[in-house]
């Protein structure tokens, strides 16, 4: 799957240029010493085993929702009132009364910032593990480094996508397709939810079952005058021995259950697609799985329209996502799983006159709780409309560095690409401080 | 103080103006390629939109003129003519003041000099004024990449005179994989591993290329065989892989070379009677008559119509079910025909509600709807009552195809403008036609081209502004829906689609403020009367011979389905930065396609009849790692239609697919290749889905994946619905059983109908030996038949 090539001509030299962006002092010796820094972080114990990624795609307002700005002008300031949360002194959107209670167990981080305003080589700085997009590379994805990095359970994916990956992201990238996630496909909100040939079909026990495993083993000889087995092949092959463990483990099929859920918690996560999915995701954290990545239904590309698809929009969002939260922390979950929430850039502090706010790259707000980041800590600030960083400017590369550290994962890490090049799993990046608690 | 030091800046500057004489750099031709070089004015540092540290340069240099005032401006305090070494904008970037851009330049590099000279001279506004640059060309233009000897590479730009300078050392290199071949600043390459790649040289916001050939080592155990080539092409691409001494694989066998034309060309799987028949005709030619049968296949058509309803967004959750169908049968029906593409594209770029009919006609067309209309009323309150038995009634297939009859014979295809996606979406315009999406479907569609980054700035891999944006956009602002104005002053009140006499939209340019008019891309703006159709004019340009997108864009779009990769590649990013693999073999393509009149189906039948299609998929060890050169058959998984339809075609079962909004239930259908919904119902949409069917919601060839996932494992190995299908009481293998006591011989007829050949001897025995342990004759080959839909052999188009 090709995507388009990115917008701003970015490329070797520049990703280079963009690390020391970051770094803000140019020596050798302090990149050295930033990357003894992000291996020592990550060779701490992990804080966070587990990840739910909310994937906001098309870039979610950060004025109209984490970073308010009611004394900007008009034509800025937008048409929401700030209210107060349970942290002092911190307003977020009206439309967020649930998150508002529980900012003591979030953190907002408002200095994430890069340069590209267009989405899909945005998707894939954001999504791709805080990589440059590159014309000749694609980098693996937040899930696809953790399928490669840490161990799972047999008879279980360790990633899992709800109901899909996003498409207009890098997938695995260069690892290959088998380090893809496991996609419901189907939504869990559907009174139909399913997911399908989880269980052995009728007429097939287990007996027979194994003599047609043993039949396909044994016959299937296609291909082998392949020097090489391709990407393609290697992947197939993967993916029928996952799915063979996953037929014959309840684990997964359990997970799917979720109308075994109590009632009154599946309200309160909300009968809509995202609710559903956010509860989706717990079970699936439960079951074993380490990363879970939610699509979210709708799109946040307010071009037109910006308010009355948020009044719409946000409040869906509020309470599911206040549900997992509150969900997570009861259950004793949060502690090391990670929630994270973004898209692939902030809106234009301008409203267009079409109601909208356009794509703007230089300023966004990120959601994140539990997996040991701090509570109630809002990092990083931006100027007084919402357009560039002004305190704790960092790059994506920074804040993909600093998650890594926090799984345990060495961010320098470097993979074999096809191309025989070597790639570290970030490139450039400082881990956040603050964030590492 | 201050004010003395900027009065005297000033004061010198003026004296120094004076006395700038012909060695003084030239700021548009080589201070600003010099800062593009450097990377000052990338998107990341200087480039990007709010510019860095208070410095702003246009993106890429793009627009030297508002980077002369920048660099000037801040009360002259970058510049220190008098002590230019102790200029701002050369201290920053050698790193002797804090840069957040690193250290860029070498103090004594020539770069370094250039600028300093630069401004000790003045830092006047020299250019070559009359002169712009028009192109920009590399020498050699292709060559071989040493490891230890490099090749110096030259830069010519040349001016709108005609004249060319040498520009080497204001160019920027960029090694498109420079994990095989790097250059240096100063266009020095050398060559680290075995491979070929192109190398992007950039001066003056236009791009030149080369391409670096690095062989590897001459094959030990291999030759390269007298193949007899025939055509041009083969002969071009061999020539590319006896450089590289890559040994190409020799032609498939003819099984598999059946199989796959017919997967490619129709999206089915032979039959057994057809591979009987082509095993036994012992012509030499059968390859190229079989090839030309497909191609007049009826399945062929559909094929086509799929991938164009795919590249313009004809997605049933933007319009209607019944206008998706459309949509493919007008496609369906001109293809059918061969209708040149120049004239299918000018039917979908004009589209009128009115289809340039006569007024006699849509008088008599108005009063037809009209009666229509009326019956239906009166049916609708019957079919209330009727409902429940009419859902139950098997599906009734109307003997008329949709695609030969009705809107499938209008020569314009008006519901293209019709999509949802192309309407203004919200504020006091919502609902009209919105001609920016328009804009940059039918560039990308129909010219390769992607504008999206012009619409905020200077294409960075291309030529294109956002007056070429804008303008392009505007052409396509003079339609409307409702009554036609210009008709209705003719008596006819006529409601849909047409052209208006003045534009819905106005844009002017962003940065300065230019009221813009309607043009074509490249910037030649159109002349044409009120009333006219501006559209037209835009055709005109994609069709005229000078145009460099129009023909290569679908030629390389053919190339790339049957290959699963572009000449130029993504297919839909043809740019001056992303030169094709196989310049010549590209040329001499679009050459035959424009000389005969756009024939589309020349165009297949001479891919399909090369060497280079038909080669095997095996490897050597010179070329299992090629991806690049066409040394030996790519292997892709099946498209979503094609698992679908072979999974239905080997089990003998129906494809079950249905409408969503308002569709015709009973439209006549075999196969999904015909099934024009992106997001159709039915039980095999779930099918279709998992093996990523494109929803066509962008505009972007990315969208169709090949690639495997859990799912498709889940489904084949697994799913209920797979079981049902192989066991099916009219299915294939049902009706075997009953009809065949011979194991073998149903054996063999499963494997023709899966995998398109017969069972090798060792096979053969391993089947039947299957079927001893099994506890029945139904269940053991009802494994047997799984088994082989379970292959990869099956799965992997090949």
């Amino acid at each position: 799957m090709n995507k388009k090539m990115g917008c701003h001509g970015f490329n070797r030299r520049d990703l280079l240029g963009l690390g020391m962006v970051g770094l803000s002092s140019l020596t050798l010796p302090a990149l050295l010493r930033a990357e003894r820094e992000a291996r020592a972080a990550a060779a701490r114990l992990p804080k966070a085993k587990n990840v739910i990624f909310i994937w906001q795609q098309g870039g979610p307002p950060h004025q109209d929702m984490w970073d308010m700005k009611p004394d900007a002008p008009d034509g800025v300031r937008g048409e929401f009132n700030p209210i107060a949360t349970n942290l002092p002194g911190y307003k977020v959107c009206e439309l967020m009364p649930h998150l508002s209670r529980q900012i003591h167990r979030l953190c907002v981080v408002r200095g994430v910032n890069h340069y590209i305003p267009d989405h899909n080589p945005a998707s894939m700085f954001m999504l791709g593990s805080g990589n440059p997009p590159s014309q000749s590379m694609k980098y693996p994805s937040w899930s696809a480094v953790v399928k490669k990095e840490m161990p799972s359970i047999l008879g279980l994916p360790s990633t899992v996508a709800v109901p899909t990956e996003p498409s207009e992201g890098p997938g695995a990238g260069f690892l290959g397709s088998a380090y893809q996630s496991f996609a419901l496909q189907s939504d869990p909100n559907d009174s139909s939810f399913q997911v399908r040939a989880m269980t052995l079909p009728p007429g097939i026990d287990r007996e027979r079952f194994d003599r047609r495993q043993s039949l396909l083993r044994e016959s299937d000889r296609s291909f082998e005058r392949l020097i090489d087995r391709p990407d393609l092949l290697t992947s197939i092959d993967q993916n029928y021995q996952d799915a063979h463990q996953i037929i014959l483990s309840p684990r997964m099929n359990a997970a799917f259950q979720i109308d075994q859920e109590p009632g009154r918690l599946r309200d309160r996560y909300g009968r809509t697609k995202i609710g559903q999915r956010f509860l989706m995701a717990r079970r699936l954290i439960e079951a074993g799985v380490r990363f879970v990545t939610v699509n979210e239904p709708f799109g946040w590309d307010t071009h037109q329209d910006n308010f009355s698809r948020l009044r719409t929009n946000l409040p869906v969002v509020d309470q599911g996502v206040s549900a997992l939260i509150e969900d997570l922390a009861t259950r004793g979950m949060l502690d090391d799983t990670l929630v994270m929430m973004f898209g692939e850039f902030g809106r234009t502090p301008r409203i267009n006159d079409k109601a909208g706010r356009d794509h703007w790259a230089q300023a966004m707000s990120i959601m994140l709780a539990g997996g040991g980041v701090p509570a109630g800590l809002i990092y990083g600030a931006t100027d007084r409309i919402g357009a560039f960083v002004t305190d704790n400017s960092h790059s994506p590369a920074d804040f993909a560095t600093t998650i890594y550290s926090l799984l345990g994962i060495d961010p320098n890490k470097r993979y074999p690409t096809p191309s025989g090049q070597d790639v570290p799993i970030v490139s450039g990046g400082t881990p956040i401080a603050a964030i590492m608690g | 103080m201050r004010t003395n030091a900027w009065f005297l800046g000033i004061l010198s500057f003026a004296l120094s103006v004076a006395a700038s004489n012909a060695e003084t750099p030239l700021f548009d031709r080589e201070v600003v390629p010099t800062l593009y070089k450097l990377g000052c004015s990338s998107g990341l540092c200087h480039g990007s939109f709010a510019g860095k540290g208070g410095f702003r340069l246009s993106l890429f240099g793009a627009n030297p003129e508002a980077d002369y005032q920048e660099v000037r401006g801040a009360f002259g305090r970058r510049l220190d003519p008098i002590f230019a070494e102790n200029s701002l904008f050369l201290l920053k970037p050698t790193g002797s003041v804090s840069h957040g851009g690193s250290m860029r330049l070498v103090k004594g590099s020539e770069e370094y000099k250039l600028l300093r000279d630069w401004i000790a001279a003045g830092a006047p506004y020299k250019s070559g004024a009359q002169e712009k640059v028009t192109s920009v060309r590399v020498e050699p233009t292709q060559f071989i990449a040493h490891e230890a000897n490099p090749t110096a590479l030259k830069v010519f730009a040349k001016l709108e005179s005609g004249k060319e300078l040498e520009v080497t050392r204001f160019a920027r290199f960029d090694v498109f994989d420079s994990t095989i071949a790097e250059a240096d600043e100063k266009g020095k390459v050398l060559g680290r591993r075995s491979g070929d790649t192109h190398i992007l040289a950039h001066y003056a916001g236009q791009i030149g290329f080369t391409y670096a050939l690095v062989p590897q080592a001459s094959p030990k155990n291999l030759k390269f065989t007298d193949e007899k080539l025939s055509d041009s092409i083969d002969r071009a691409i061999a020539k590319k892989q006896r450089t590289l001494n890559i040994v190409p694989t020799p032609v498939a066998d003819d099984l598999t070379f059946l199989r796959r034309i017919h997967v490619d060309v129709i999206g089915q799987l032979p039959t057994a009677d057809e591979i009987h028949k082509f095993l036994a005709d012992k012509s030499p030619d059968k390859r190229a008559k079989a090839i030309d049968a497909l191609l007049a296949h009826p399945l062929h058509s559909a094929v086509c119509a799929t991938k164009l309803c795919d590249i313009t967004g004809a997605d049933n959750r933007v319009l209607y079910d019944q206008a998706v169908c459309k949509t493919h049968d007008w496609y369906r029906n001109k293809l059918a025909a061969n209708w040149p593409w120049d004239k299918i594209v000018l039917g979908v770029l004009t589209g009128t509600a009115a289809d340039g009919r006569s007024l006699e006609d849509l008088n008599a067309e108005i009063k037809r709807i009209a009666e229509e209309r009326k019956i239906k009323e009166s049916k609708a309150v019957t079919k209330k009552t009727e409902k429940k038995s009419a859902d139950d009634a098997p599906r009734e297939e109307s003997a008329e195809k949709p695609w030969e009859t009705g809107y499938a014979l209008r020569n314009s295809l008006d519901i293209f403008f019709d999509n949802n996606k192309f309407r203004v979406q919200a504020g006091p315009a919502k609902g009209k036609i919105d001609p920016q999406p328009i804009a940059l479907h039918v560039a990308t569609a129909f010219l390769g081209v992607r504008l999206e980054c012009a619409e905020c700035h200077k294409h960075p891999h291309d030529r294109w502004t956002q007056e070429d944006f804008f303008g392009f956009t505007l052409s396509f602002a003079y339609v409307n829906r409702g009554v036609d104005p210009i008709l209705k002053k003719k008596k006819v009140n006529w409601v849909g689609l047409h052209v208006t006499e003045e534009p819905l939209s106005h844009f002017t340019e962003m940065i300065e403020g230019k009221s813009i008019a309607p043009g074509v891309l490249g910037g030649r703006k159109l002349d044409f009367k009120p009333g006219d159709d501006p559209r037209l004019e835009v055709w005109k340009w994609m069709v005229g011979p000078d145009n460099p997108y129009f023909a290569r864009s679908i030629v390389n779009r053919v190339w790339s389905y049957y290959f699963g990769k572009g000449l130029i590649d993504p297919v839909d990013s043809l740019a001056a930065g992303n030169p094709p693999s196989h310049p010549e073999v590209l040329d001499e393509l679009v050459r035959d396609f424009v000389e005969h009149k756009y024939d589309l189906r020349r165009l297949h039948r001479r891919i399909l009849n090369t060497v280079t299609y038909q080669r095997g998929w095996e490897t050597n060890e010179t070329n299992s790692k090629d991806e690049r050169n066409y040394s030996h058959r790519l292997l892709r998984r099946m498209s979503a239609e094609q698992v679908v339809d072979a999974v239905a075609q080997a089990t003998g079962t129906a494809v079950n697919l249905s409408p969503v909004y308002n569709g015709d239930p009973n439209r006549p259908f075999q196969r999904s290749i015909e099934f024009p919904l992106s997001r159709p119902g039915g039980a095999d949409s779930y099918l279709l889905k998992i093996f990523d069917k494109p929803q066509r919601t962008q505009s972007c060839d990315c969208e169709r994946a090949e690639t495997p996932n859990l799912s498709q494992a889940l489904y084949f190995y697994n799913d209920g619905a797979l079981i049902a299908k192989i066991t099916e009481k009219t299915g294939r293998l049902t009706k075997l059983l009953a009809s065949k006591a011979d194991d073998a011989k149903v054996l063999e007829e499963l494997y023709l109908n899966t995998l398109s050949r017969f069972p090798t001897n060792d096979e053969k025995v391993l089947g039947l030996s299957h079927l001893k342990v099994a506890h029945s004759r139904d269940e053991g080959f009802e494994d047997l038949f799984w088994s082989f839909l379970n292959r990869r052999e099956f799965l992997v188009h090949h």
